[in-house]
């Protein structure tokens, strides 16, 4: 006679085989919906309010930004390629070369990033903006 | 004499604590998350090329809708309100890094307005926010 107790298979009602992946799917999820928040652009070095510097006249290049985002070296319309070349021709010649923007108040954000970026490719070491009338 | 061969048990790893590793990684996972959630203005990133990481240990972010309005974690504040903020914070955080994230087609007006801000109160070292086109 069989004295030995049955062995009791224990059937799963819910298949929980597939929740272990489902658990690291959303793990993976969640790791890369924390690493979003990471800010990217560039960095500034503000000037002190009543800090003045000289600069010679002729180290110094002028540009401007119109209200609708149009960029002028004196009176002659620049496109930011161009205006990339002129720096770098510029720094060629004069290495103490500085730039100084000059902004309309209406001027959308989007244009003054495109100038500061084109002035950080060119690698120009004095470049600083203001607010035009200011 | 019984001349039964005795069964060989397979060695295996026991995998069904992964589940609970697992949900336990995901609760931990989930609320790092949350505590990492930034409440966003709505805005529409200016966008550039090459641009790097600027985010640092501290951070305090400064959104600029396209109206001009200032907002710090989801709140709007006046210029007065954020000078007083950017005191307090600065004080508990010296080495806090500030980050300007301004819709692209918000008026310049507003950018120099909170840069002045910043000016005055000698921060030195600013960020400015943009999307990789």
């Amino acid at each position: 006679m069989n004295l030995r107790p049955k062995r009791r298979t224990v059937t799963d009602p819910i298949e929980s085989g597939s929740l272990s992946d489902l658990a690291f799917l959303l793990i993976i999820y969640f790791i890369v919906i924390a690493g979003f928040n990471v800010n990217l652009g560039y960095l500034l070095n503000l000037p002190s309010k009543d800090s003045q510097r000289m600069v010679n006249t002729q180290d110094l290049i002028r540009l401007k930004l119109n209200e609708t985002g149009d960029l002028y070296l004196g009176d002659e319309v620049l496109s930011l390629p161009g205006m990339e070349t002129t720096l770098k021709e510029g720094i060629g010649r004069r290495p103490n070369l500085t730039v100084l923007l000059s902004i309309n108040s209406a001027c959308p954000w989007q244009r003054v990033v495109d100038v500061i970026g084109a002035a950080q490719r060119t690698q120009v070491e004095n470049f600083s903006f203001k607010m035009e009338n200011l | 004499m019984t001349l039964k061969r005795k069964r060989r048990t397979l060695p295996s790893v026991p995998i069904s604590a992964m589940s609970d590793i697992g949900f336990l990684l995901l609760i931990f996972i989930m609320l790092v998350s949350l505590i990492n959630y930034r409440q966003e203005v709505k805005i529409e990133y200016p966008e550039a090329q090459q641009i790097h990481k600027t985010q640092a240990e501290h951070n305090f972010e400064i959104w600029v809708n396209p109206q001009g309005g200032v907002f710090y974690k989801g709140k709007p504040l006046n210029s007065q309100e954020l000078e007083a903020l950017l005191v307090e914070t600065y004080t508990l955080h010296p080495d806090q890094r500030i980050h300007i994230i301004a819709d692209k087609n918000t008026p310049y007006v507003h950018l120099a307005g909170v840069m002045e801000i910043l000016q005055l109160l000698q921060h030195r070292v600013v960020s400015l926010v943009i999307k990789e086109s």
